[in-house]
């Protein structure tokens, strides 16, 4: 057997290896540089061509398993560390870095584009990456090849987090585009919480009531540009939109499932809170009993100033 | 929390005042034990046997533990989810308001 030179191939790359008496040594070149688990093909003794690659769902799940180990290790070690020197050293060297990961599955994706490895590629590529360009990229091919698919409830949920433009398009365009009404509900629900989180956060930078953490938390998710967007938005336009968006949810998807019950009662709850619970109206009654079992009101305490604190000792 | 509370209940024992809790807790007879322990002598409605599903969190919309609303003495909702000093502030804001 020719031996191998070079870096040992990953995994994916040696399953082959069962005829290497007739390996060709363009393909040993192939083999040792690159990096990504290209269709490997070796030729047995009688000439015939056998095709033994790992599919496309097998090679995303490798590279995707081979990354969440590393991320593992990563953590197991930084659990070990004594002192928070050692702590802060493991950050620096050791985080395991996504990129090469996240350009194996582009190129898996784009190899086989509109495939069920595809997907999964693309979306642990919007749920992990670090680079904002390549989650940005990877929603866009979402949007353009897999806009059927049934599974795109997770990235609704996903997009509903970011509070930018680009993720209320991509909401808008789910909700216009999918066949799928568990799908399209939940994209016209995200996208009234993210209009509502929306308008909470333009209000709180308007009137200056947000803490310095709370600040620094959304500066550095949403960007100094989009911030400042929002210093001047109009927060009861914003507010309105949400309203119309959760009334839409319930009129037409009223009835599909969520994890708190359906999609309707959720977004009843959420008008609720946007008609009745907002700053400058006069708090909805309550009347229940204490933790003795003595019933009394909210509203006993007229004349006072009350601090409600919804709490539990769990 | 609790710490916290009891100070700003404490500072404001002679003012127009009160501190009110939804509290959430399933279990109320192991929840007396914490009452005693922690010194928690605010009056809390019972958010009942569903614990953080229970009817009042339920119409508040309330997702996230602990949430805070700040009313002033006409009952109107005046801060929302403020914590810590920011709480005590609101609250001095609203006494004040009272006085002149």
């Amino acid at each position: 057997m020719e031996m191998m030179r070079g870096p040992i191939p990953p995994r994916s790359l040696l399953v082959s290896f069962q005829t290497e008496t007739t390996m060709r040594s363009g393909l040993l070149i192939l083999l040792t540089s690159c990096a990504l688990a290209a269709p490997v093909v070796a030729q047995d003794d009688t000439g015939s061509i056998e095709a033994t690659e790992l599919t496309a769902e097998e090679q995303v799940a490798e590279l995707i398993d081979e990354y969440t180990e590393a991320q593992q290790a990563f953590y197991k070690k930084i659990r070990a560390a004594e002192t928070d020197e050692d702590r802060d050293k493991i950050i620096e060297s050791d985080a395991p870095d996504s990129t090469a990961v996240v350009a194996g599955l582009m190129k898996i994706a784009s190899d086989h584009k509109g495939s069920g490895a595809a997907f999964t590629a693309l979306n642990w590529i919007v749920q992990n990456a670090e680079e904002p360009a390549a989650s940005a990229s990877a929603i866009d091919t979402i949007l353009a090849d897999h806009i059927e698919n049934a599974e795109l409830k997770g990235l609704c949920s996903m997009l509903q987090r970011n509070m930018n433009t680009a993720s209320s398009q991509a909401l808008e365009k789910i909700l216009a585009g999918s066949p799928h009404d568990e799908v399209r509900g939940q994209a016209c629900y995200s996208l009234a919480s993210q209009m509502n989180a929306t308008a909470n956060l333009a209000r709180k930078l308007q009137n200056g009531s947000a803490s310095e953490d709370y600040l620094n938390y959304y500066t550095q998710n949403l960007g100094e540009e989009r911030m400042a967007e929002l210093k001047k938005a109009d927060v009861n336009a914003l507010g309105e939109q949400a309203v119309k968006l959760y009334e839409r949810v319930v009129s037409e998807f009223g009835d599909i499932e969520n994890r708190r019950g359906t999609l309707g009662s959720s977004a009843e709850r959420a008008l609720f809170e946007l008609k009745n619970l907002q700053i400058g109206m006069l708090a909805p009654e309550i009347e229940a009993g204490d933790l003795d079992g003595v019933s009394f009101k909210l509203s006993d305490y007229r004349g006072k100033v009350v601090v409600l604190d919804f709490w539990g000792n769990w | 929390m609790y710490p916290h509370e009891r100070s700003l209940v404490k500072r404001l024992e002679n003012e127009p005042f009160a501190l009110l809790g939804v509290n959430s807790d399933r279990d109320l007879d192991a929840l007396q034990d914490v009452l005693k322990e922690e010194n928690i002598t605010w009056r809390s409605f019972w958010n009942g046997p569903e614990g953080t599903s229970g009817p009042i969190s339920k119409a508040w919309n309330v997702s996230g533990w602990p949430t805070i609303y700040v009313l002033d003495s006409e009952g109107k909702i005046r801060y929302k989810g403020v914590r810590g000093e920011a709480m005590d502030e609101a609250v001095d804001n609203l006494l004040a308001e009272i006085k002149n």
